[in-house]
């Protein structure tokens, strides 16, 4: 039952699946896909209903371009010989902001979690940056760097330096102290302290951070390629608004939105892969 | 040899400043045989988890002298092994990594180490669960690894708040044999906190009382019960009697710390008429 | 019986007409200064409340008066479509990019382009600029670099035909990216592109703000560049004396601003941030671009070119007819009810003319004056020549007056320069001024070549003497 500690015989069964509930089990899987398959297909059908018909009741789908369109459109990119170039620019400058966020925000949490007097001097200008958002960063991200592509760079740092830093924050902070005692009572100093104790165990908290950090650098695309329109997924988004062509700002988002979905659902799997542990507390519970 | 005589001497430990200062221990002197279970009891809040933490070396004394085998305590070491009432595992550590962490830590040799294991976790009965994380395990097998965790150390004192209160009854008693079985073979000092009065007249050599907040000592009484110490002296009649001292000796603190001193002046009395000068009956 | 029930539509029409408030939603683009008279001026002058009917259909017809500025044609267009706005204005890029769109959207609407509101037959207006510091000089030096321009805007074709013009292949031999002008500006301060290239006024705005220079403007490349007025059909349809009287109003706002620049280009200043000396390059008399009220058919083929230019860009896939796009019977009406001759004005080309008196000889002078705006003076100075015009900024110099802009002409093309931003070449006492090095050079064969501070020297060394 969930909720309780399990019991000797419980922890013992835990670790072992009997053949008949395997099966079980990947039915039930089949199932929830098919189910979500089929809520997708519903959404195209009424999306394609609403904008052939011109639907309209506070939202005006009248100028929406229909799921037809837009898969023409998107075929139609597919084919393009620039897709490759837009996509692999934008992966690249989205990677290098993250992985750059990380280095930055990481150390940085866990210095803060650990140091009140680190937390008020750094936090305070922190927080006021914060709120900023992304357009509001373009002007001054041109004039701060050299190239644009630092710019950009530095847009998408920008979005992921913040959740991680919290994350990693709070998951320091929130650290059971008693395993910190528990460590000291074996004779553990600090390097140790730091990396068997503080690190893994905030390492939850991080990856959640981690997650979430992607998904705001997908998000600030668009933003950050205003800076320089050449090649990348958010400037074709943003030009095909200047050209009025509707199909491919709709392909462009759906790219964006894969795209971001597919690294959080990645950075999510290799940090778990780091946890071998989380698996069994969801159990537990 | 000796080893793991604990010494405090008018020890007082406070927490917090200025007027919201709890004061926890005041002036408390108390002497512990190397070697020997000091079981210690006393109403809630009178400090007993201070005690251990200060001899623990998380929170050094504001004042008085602490001394283990002659020299004074102010830092935390493997020396002085603590075991939490909540089993506080490292969850991200296997079984044999959590207990592997004090030996690490020491720099023993990786060879050295893996039969150190084996031979530790044969002892608590945790063999076939070396590669589980803890969150696999029951409340009882965690402890276990705490307890397998401390003792791998071969610490000369060790320090137990309360560890087995949050199992259940037979759990309780399995984990008080393993501890009798393993401190008869290492003979470690055993400073052994409780709220249950049987668990620590079965297992203590000697039995302490604290008084209510601020804890000072209010009696030490040896226990003068056979060892190895079998499950039927639980029902023994100087068991009882014991039992019956401790009870009253912390029901009175209880009911001081709950504001009730002259209901507990009235009683003691009367406790001491009808525990005390009872004729010698076995009761169940 | 017969008769009845069309009075009674008549009257629930009538009625219909006078219940709602009728909305007229109207998209300017403050920042781009040429469009002035269609937007800020009209609307911050409330002239369209003055020619709004009340009579007849309107007789009880209560209007709802919507403005909206925006930086660039499509975030207007976007607005037009979603049938935010009624009426807007852009440039002939944009134009087309619209109509496209709504030939797209397949809703039974399309838009009219009615009216012009500025124009460069031979293409000014839209400008090439490079950083205050760099030794760029020429559009050929920029092989190999970074530009920058907004794409599929009529700067973006004036920048592939300069380059076309210069030799350059505008795949192979610069590198192009896409900058609005506000994102533009910064990288030309940062130095992260190499030159950028706008339409109007940000040819002339960067310079004047101190971290630009300009080296091309669009009338060396020919090609027409034009600023109009577009309206949803369905508007159009159903209130055609509204879009009239909209038109109206922005023929006083252009007969406003002739009759008094300096005062009305201090007032758009005022209401669109774009320095006021600037707005004066393109609205005060000889100004950069002309404004033109009337569809001449140079900017009826520079919306069919637009359209050509697109395609091949692979913009457009589906193309409008453009004769059935461009529609002058609004503004034809516009102009005869104000009394003005459209036909004439069709057949002229000429700009506003500058005339006046030289400030200190006061004899007569026209085209190719000097002009200097000092602070504090409501009218601008004009001067016979380039010299005459150095010597009277020497002189106010040491009168400790400051000087707002001053202004001459190129030598060659006559279009209006920013004075210290360009090359002189002097032959005698005679000072010329051109905006292309390469032209400055040409003329300086028998003469000598100098910056603006050297020509100023060498007029007041010869004065002294």
């Amino acid at each position: 039952m969930p909720g309780e500690i399990p019991s000797e015989e419980q922890a013992l069964e835990s670790s072992f699946i009997p053949p008949a509930r395997a099966s079980w089990r990947s039915l039930a899987a089949a199932r929830r896909l098919g189910m979500r398959a089929l809520a997708l297909a519903a959404f195209l059908a009424l999306w394609q209903v609403a904008s052939e018909s011109k639907f309209r009741l506070i939202v005006n789908f009248a100028n929406v371009p229909a799921p037809a369109a837009v898969a023409k459109a998107a075929a139609a990119f597919v084919q393009s010989p620039k897709a490759a170039s837009h996509i692999l620019n934008s992966m690249r400058r989205v990677l290098v902001g993250f992985v750059l966020a990380a280095a930055l925000a990481i150390p940085l949490g866990i210095g803060i979690g650990q140091s009140r007097l680190l937390a008020d001097i750094v936090l305070t200008p922190l927080e006021i940056l914060r709120p900023i958002p992304g357009v509001a960063w373009i002007p001054l991200a041109i004039l701060m760097f050299p190239t644009s592509e630092q710019s950009m760079i530095f847009i998408c740092l920008l979005g992921a330096f913040f959740p991680i830093l919290l994350s990693t924050i709070h998951g320091v902070e929130n650290l059971d102290n008693k395993l910190v005692y528990a460590a000291k009572s074996m004779g553990a100093g600090r390097r140790h302290i730091f990396c068997e104790v503080v690190f893994p165990g905030a390492l939850p908290s991080i990856v959640t951070g981690l997650t979430i950090g992607m998904g705001i650098c997908w998000f600030l695309v668009v933003t950050a390629e205003i800076v320089a329109g050449q090649y990348g997924i958010g400037y074709f988004t943003w030009e095909s608004f200047t050209l009025q062509n509707y199909p491919d700002i709709v392909v462009g988002m759906l790219i964006i939105g894969v795209l971001g979905m597919g690294s959080s659902a990645s950075v999510k799997y290799f940090g778990n892969l780091l946890m071998p542990w989380h698996r069994y507390l969801h159990q537990a519970r | 040899m000796s080893q793991g005589a604990i010494d405090l001497k008018e020890v007082s430990l406070a927490f917090g400043t200025g007027r919201n200062a709890v004061i926890a221990l005041e002036n408390l002197s108390l002497n512990i045989e190397p070697g020997e279970i000091l079981s210690l009891l006393g109403p809630s809040g009178c400090g007993k988890s201070s005690l251990i933490s200060t001899i623990a070396g998380f929170q050094p004394p504001h004042s008085g002298t602490l001394q283990v085998d002659g020299e004074r305590v102010d830092r935390p070491g493997s020396d002085r092994g603590v075991v939490f009432q909540q089993p506080t595992l490292f969850p991200w550590k296997t079984v044999r990594e959590n207990v592997d962490f004090g030996l690490r830590l020491r720099g023993v040799p990786r060879k050295e180490r893996g039969s150190i294991l084996d031979e530790i976790l044969l002892k608590v009965g945790l063999t076939e669960f070396g590669r589980h994380y803890p969150a696999q395990l029951s409340g009882g097998m965690q402890q276990r690894v705490g307890l397998a965790r401390v003792l791998v150390n071969k610490p000369r004192v060790m320090l137990m708040d309360e560890p087995f209160s949050s199992l259940d009854a037979q759990t309780r008693l399995m984990m008080q044999e393993l501890l009798l079985e393993v401190w008869s073979e290492y003979r470690m000092t055993i400073l052994f906190v409780t709220h249950d009065i049987d668990e620590a007249v079965y297992l203590g050599s000697r039995v302490a009382v604290l008084t209510r907040r601020p804890g000072r000592l209010k009696k030490v009484f040896e226990v003068h019960l056979p060892r190895p110490r079998k499950i039927e002296v639980l029902v023994s009649h100087e068991f009882m009697r014991l039992k019956k001292e401790c009870m009253a000796l912390v029901r009175e603190e209880t009911l001081g710390s709950l504001g009730q001193e002259f209901k507990a002046k009235r009683n003691a009395e009367h406790y001491r008429q009808v525990f005390i000068q009872e004729p010698a009956t076995p009761s169940i | 019986m017969k008769k009845l029930v069309p009075f009674l539509l008549a009257v629930s029409l009538a009625h219909a007409v006078a219940a709602d408030p009728i909305r007229i939603a109207i998209g300017t683009q403050d920042t781009t200064t040429n469009t002035a008279a269609g937007g800020p001026v009209p609307r911050e002058l409330q002239l369209l409340e003055k020619y709004l009917p009340h009579d007849g259909k309107y007789k009880d017809a209560v209007y709802d008066i919507q403005w909206k500025s925006f930086p660039s044609g499509p975030p207007l267009n976007n607005e037009l479509l979603a049938n935010k706005l009624d009426i807007g204005q852009m440039a002939d890029f944009p134009a087309i990019l619209g109509a496209v769109a709504f030939k797209a959207a397949n809703n039974g609407v399309h838009t009219i382009y009615i009216a012009s509101l500025s124009g460069g037959v031979e293409g000014a207006g839209n400008g090439l600029v490079v950083p205050i510091d760099s030794p760029v000089t020429s559009i050929a030096e920029l092989k190999g670099k970074t530009v920058s321009v907004p794409f599929g805007s009529t700067a973006h074709a004036f920048l592939l035909r300069a380059l076309q013009k210069a030799g350059l292949d505008p795949v192979k031999d610069v590198n192009l990216v896409s900058q609005a002008p506000d994102v533009g500006g910064s990288a030309l301060k940062s130095g992260q592109i190499d030159a950028h290239a706008d339409f109007v006024p940000f040819a002339e705005l960067f310079p004047f703000r101190g971290f630009a220079r300009k080296i091309l403007d669009g009338q060396s490349t020919g090609l027409t560049t034009t600023h109009g007025i577009q309206v949803r059909s369905d508007f159009a349809e159903k209130y055609p004396e509204l879009v009239v009287a909209y038109l109206k109003a922005t023929l006083e706002a252009d007969r406003l601003i002739r009759e008094n620049p300096e005062e009305l280009s201090e007032k758009i200043g005022k209401w669109t941030g774009i320095d006021p000396e600037v707005v004066y390059a393109f609205h005060g008399p000889q100004g950069i671009q002309a404004r033109d009220y009337t569809l001449k058919p140079e900017f009826i083929k520079a919306i069919g070119e637009a359209q050509e230019t697109l395609k091949l860009l692979k913009k457009v896939n589906d193309p409008i007819d453009v004769k059935a796009f461009v529609d002058d019977k609004f503004i034809r009406q516009a102009a005869k009810e104000l009394g003005y001759d459209y036909d004439a004005r069709l057949k002229d080309y000429s700009p506003v003319p500058l005339q006046g008196k030289d400030f200190v000889t006061g004899e007569a002078v026209g085209k190719g004056a000097g002009q200097i705006w000092v602070a504090g003076e409501p009218k601008v100075r004009l001067y016979k020549d380039v010299p005459a015009t150095f010597a009277a900024l020497n002189r106010l110099d040491k009168e400790g007056k400051k000087v707002r802009i001053t202004f001459v002409h190129d030598q060659g093309t006559g279009l209006k320069l920013i004075a210290d931003k360009v090359w002189y070449v002097r032959h005698g006492k005679d000072l010329a001024a051109f905006l292309e090095k390469s032209a400055a050079e040409q003329a300086a064969k028998d003469g000598s070549l100098l910056t603006f501070a050297e020509a100023r020297k060498q007029v007041e060394d010869h004065n002294a003497r």
